[in-house]
């Protein structure tokens, strides 16, 4: 699966978030996210899910092809490296 | 919903004399003769009016309140071992340039405010006592809370013991009524793309007359070019470089649209009065200062983090706020809210429906949580 990713900036110099262009939902990444701990609210005007596993989350509107992940401070390259490499191998 | 951050929507003549402005022939950087129009002039002209001040050359326009904040600080007569009195409200915009002048021996000391955002005059005037600062800089308004400070009297403290006074004008200019020469203010620095409803790239300082600034950026004023030197006067003296000629039409539209079209804050107030109650009633922590007070609404809401309450009122919601710290990191502690808040800012154009729209949302995020 192809993708793009920018890293995006906060209040905190040492905030690890970045943003993903995807070719498919939150909702279809979900489906994908096997061993990981999702929530999905549809209470809100867009429900949104939450995927957690190890520190790691990754969050959006299921409907929308962008989503954010937040690595952890401590180990977020080797996190990035391996959700990209992950990613990169989805044949879609 | 973040006019503190940049104003939204703007007159729609703002963007048309924008657009006219590139379409035709530029100015003349300072060479104009009788008739030529000076863009910069009548902005000043403007400006003076609004800030209350009878020297409109005395107003150096550049790109932003920082500019003339990094003006002011690093222009003024300071030495090591002087002190700058400031307080714990204020914007990086200030605290950075602080920092650095630290590093270089000048002693900065830091007024806490108030669990609004607001600067005590019996503080601010115990800090002058005891530190006999040289100069003192002020947050008209916290950007984070909307607490709008007493500067006259804290200016008038700062005169009594001996110190010169930096007012920050960046939230407050276009909304909360200036008079910077009835109050004495030295130097007020202001940005043109918040209350103003101008453009961004537009801002700049009001220096005092007989204050004489060096000045922190140098270079070329299309006129007297023979001299080494800024040449003296203002508002030459610190306007090196061309200007931002398209910017300034539109904020010069700007000030226009807004003299012909006065403010009601008093309604702008009651939205901000419902949304507070609103979101008080949520359960959410509202920041509520005593008027006067900008229209801007620092909260937590229950469960989530500001970025996650944020991240969902945008994403789900179209609702655009801000999170944080709003590049004022100290006042967090102060106001007892360290990791943080959601900011909704609104304007002189946000409607009680919008108003109501955003608590409806925070409603259900609120509820989302109790499930």
């Amino acid at each position: 699966m192809k993708f793009r990713c920018k890293k995006t900036e906060n209040c905190f110099a040492g905030a690890q978030t970045y943003e993903y262009e995807l070719p498919i939902t939150g909702q279809e990444l979900t489906a994908l996210l096997g061993g990981w701990d999702i929530t999905e609210n549809h209470r809100f005007r867009r429900p949104v899910f939450s995927a957690r596993r190890e520190g790691l989350e990754i969050k959006g509107i299921l409907a929308a092809r962008v989503v954010k992940v937040n690595y952890t401070r401590e180990n977020w390259e080797e996190e990035k490296r391996g959700l990209e490499q992950w990613m990169e191998e989805i044949t879609l | 919903m973040n006019n503190a951050a940049t104003s939204w929507p703007k007159p729609e003549e703002v963007g048309e004399a924008m657009a006219k402005a590139v379409c035709r022939l530029p100015g003349t950087a300072n060479r104009g003769g009788i008739e030529d129009v000076n863009v910069f002039d009548q902005v000043r002209e403007e400006l003076a009016l609004l800030m209350g001040v009878s020297c409109p050359e005395q107003i150096a326009l550049g790109c932003n309140s920082t500019w003339g904040l990094n003006q002011a600080l690093f222009g003024f007569p300071l030495e090591a071992g002087d002190t700058v009195l400031t307080t714990k409200a204020e914007h990086n915009a200030v605290l950075r340039p602080l920092y650095r002048m630290a590093q270089e021996g000048v002693k900065v000391v830091y007024v806490r405010t108030d669990e609004s955002g607001r600067i005590l005059p019996e503080r601010w005037e115990a800090a002058l006592k005891e530190h006999r600062p040289r100069l003192c800089v002020l947050n008209h308004a916290s950007n984070v809370t909307g607490a709008v400070n007493d500067a006259e009297t804290l200016c008038a403290l700062a005169h009594d013991h001996g110190a010169a006074f930096l007012l920050d004008l960046s939230q407050t200019l276009g909304y909360i009524p200036v008079k910077l020469e009835t109050w004495g203010v030295d130097l007020a620095a202001f940005t043109g793309h918040k209350y103003l409803l101008g453009p961004q790239g537009t801002g700049g300082l009001y220096v005092r007359p007989g204050l004489v600034l060096r000045p922190h950026m140098v270079g070329g004023t299309g006129v007297k070019s023979d001299l080494k030197e800024m040449p003296e006067e203002m508002p030459l003296h610190l306007e090196a470089g061309t200007g931002n000629e398209p910017s300034y039409h539109g904020l010069l539209a700007a000030l226009r649209w807004s003299r012909e079209h006065p403010l009601d804050r008093e309604a702008v107030d009651g939205v901000l009065q419902y949304l507070a109650d609103g979101l008080a009633a949520l359960g959410c922590r509202v920041i509520w200062p005593d008027a006067p007070r900008m229209p801007v609404l620092s909260f937590t809401v229950p469960g989530y983090t500001p970025e996650e309450a944020g991240d969902i009122l945008t994403g789900s919601y179209d609702i655009i706020c801000r999170t944080g710290l709003h590049c004022a990191p100290d006042i967090m502690e102060d106001i007892g809210m360290p990791s943080g808040t959601v900011r909704l800012s609104l304007s002189r154009f946000t409607t009680r429906k919008e108003a109501g729209e955003a608590l409806a949302a925070v409603r259900d995020l609120t509820e989302s949580v109790q499930l």
